[in-house]
């Protein structure tokens, strides 16, 4: 998977406007804009691939995403994206092949929503979360990414340690 | 495990497990280099269509270099399919489906801007006409008589809201009519993945709609093409929290018409963290709608279900395809059909299994009840073929 994206990542580009319902201020922008930015910023990027109703992103939006520590290292951190896993708007793969947004979420093997993605500048997987994450969750995914302690450890080994250091 | 599912069902009740035998499996477009991918994925998943005498495919694929829309046609006597034709004559094409009409076919794409049919005989082929007067994507076609067609598509005026328009046939050139709202288009803002089919009784058109939060899916029928019945829900939405999300999503829907009414199935998320499971429904007016029926048996409750397509039998029975991966080898296509009401056992289709992903199954059956089917062969993530097969099953 992780050959897929980066395959996916260069030149990928999202036809038309994204429909979706990420939280609000939050400067998030879809696939193709987020990678073009970043390859300038060389920020990574986190993608949010959401489902319009899915009730863990709508309490991940509401608990988490409201959080204003989370807000600003966010979209400090991070360019930010966002994928609607059943939106039927195009993405046309580096490689040619065009699928819809539903597709991608299909070839990421996206199963329930929501998942976070930290991706590379040039698109690569670095790691992803699975479904409703605290906000003490994705402040520490943005320290594990920006710190660059996924080179060397797993997001939950990097918790643990974190956790038993402060004790 | 791989007929584990048919084989529980020899054990439990020997008589409920029809065989199903199949041809070999020919190639409609052979894997044409890296790179080059097939897509079927029409709305309303009908990207194969049969009369008495032959059987087209339509897809799209970018072996030249654009992205395009094509037909390729078979005697069904014959073995091999004829040489594939471009359908569209500019620019890029997309998502196209195709239909049985008249003694041919009437074939319907999507471009950077509208939607496009296009009559298509076994001799002659007519021009592209245009559908749409709007910027438009995902047409769906049913015929209506002899001579007359109806076309639906996502119009994306005002957001997006499904549209209807007459297509009428004269020889082999296509005339389309006013595009028509098939509800209310400020009521349902975001309504997408139009499918359509003519029964008896008038033409149901099935869409998604998520302008109360979540993807429904809804069914109007029409009589004349140009009025329509108010909305009606078809899918059960399941909401499993009181505070979070505005509950289970429903997609992708496909009708389908028989001698027992009109079949729809679709992609429900109910099951949630399990991924996309497949249900149906059936209406003997299009009207009024049966409970939901669970179309995946319990080996495949614990995998997502992906691209479900529909036909149905000569007695009215659906047959739905589909396409999971329950033995963890990649995806495989699956079957299954209604016996008095219920689905049937699940059927894994050898043609369609094995290593790689085989996919986006499109099917369709014939006046003789054989079972046309159409699908995607990825040896790898770098090509595609398109292959097909037919086959047959006992009567239950």
């Amino acid at each position: 998977m992780r050959r897929f994206l980066a395959l996916l990542s260069f030149s990928l580009l999202l036809v038309g406007p994204a429909q979706a319902d990420p939280p609000a201020e939050y400067a998030f922008q879809n696939y193709a804009d987020a990678l073009q930015r970043a390859s300038a910023s060389d920020k990574p990027i986190f993608l949010y691939l959401g489902r319009h109703g899915c009730g863990y992103c709508d309490k991940t939006n509401k608990q988490s995403f409201s959080n204003g520590d989370v807000r600003t290292q966010m979209n400090k951190t991070f360019e930010l994206a966002y994928v609607d896993s059943e939106g039927s708007e195009r993405l046309i793969l580096p490689n040619g092949e065009r699928v819809t947004e539903a597709m991608f979420a299909e070839r990421l093997n996206v199963v329930g929503t929501p998942v976070f993605f930290a991706l590379a500048a040039d698109g690569t997987e670095i790691a992803r979360l699975y479904g409703f994450q605290p906000a003490t969750a994705l402040l520490a995914f943005t320290d594990y990414i920006s710190t660059r302690h996924y080179e060397t450890q797993s997001f939950r080994d990097y918790v643990a340690g974190t956790q038993s250091a402060s004790q | 495990m791989r007929r584990a599912a048919c084989f529980i069902a020899l054990v439990v009740a020997a008589q409920s497990c029809p065989a199903w035998e199949f041809t070999s499996a020919i190639e409609v477009s052979r894997h044409q280099g890296k790179n080059t991918f097939h897509h079927l994925d029409a709305t309303g998943r009908r990207s194969i269509a049969v009369n008495d005498e032959w059987v087209a495919v339509s897809w799209e694929d970018n072996h030249s270099g654009e992205t395009n829309a094509y037909v390729a046609l078979k005697r069904l006597t014959d073995d091999r399919f004829l040489n594939a034709e471009q359908l569209n004559t500019a620019g890029s094409a997309y998502t196209p489906g195709i239909t049985a009409f008249a003694d041919g076919f009437v074939a319907g794409w999507s471009d950077d801007d509208a939607v496009w049919a296009r009559f298509i005989g076994a001799d002659s082929k007519g021009s592209p006409v245009r559908v749409s007067t709007s910027h438009a994507d995902q047409i769906a076609l049913a015929p209506l008589d002899s001579t007359s067609a109806i076309a639906v598509w996502m119009s994306r005026e005002n957001g997006t809201c499904i549209y209807a328009a007459r297509l009428q046939l004269k020889g082999t050139a296509l005339t389309a009519g006013t595009p028509t709202p098939v509800s209310d288009c400020a009521v349902q803002r975001s309504q997408s993945q139009p499918a359509v089919a003519t029964g008896s009784d008038g033409t149901v058109i099935v869409w998604q709609d998520r302008t109360t939060g979540t993807n429904r899916v809804y069914a109007s029928r029409t009589k004349d093409a140009a009025t329509f019945t108010e909305p009606v829900q078809i899918n059960e939405t399941v909401k499993k929290s009181a505070t979070w999300g505005a509950g289970s999503s429903a997609i992708n829907p496909s009708i389908e018409h028989g001698a027992q009414g009109f079949w729809v199935s679709w992609l429900d998320k109910r099951a949630d963290r399990a991924g996309y499971k497949v249900y149906s429904a059936l209406s003997e007016d299009g009207l009024s709608w049966s409970e939901n029926l669970k179309v995946q048996d319990d080996f495949g409750d614990e995998t997502p279900q992906w691209s479900v397509s529909l036909a149905v039998s000569p007695t009215g029975d659906g047959i739905a395809t589909w396409s999971d991966a329950r033995e963890a080898a990649g995806q495989d296509i699956y079957f299954a059909r209604t016996e008095d009401g219920d689905w049937s056992e699940n059927h894994l289709f050898e043609g369609g299994a094995g290593p790689g992903d085989q996919g986006s199954p499109s099917v369709a059956v014939d006046a003789k009840g054989t079972l046309h089917i159409v699908w995607i062969d990825k040896a790898d993530e770098n090509s595609s073929a398109l292959k097909y097969a037919t086959g047959t099953a006992d009567e239950p």
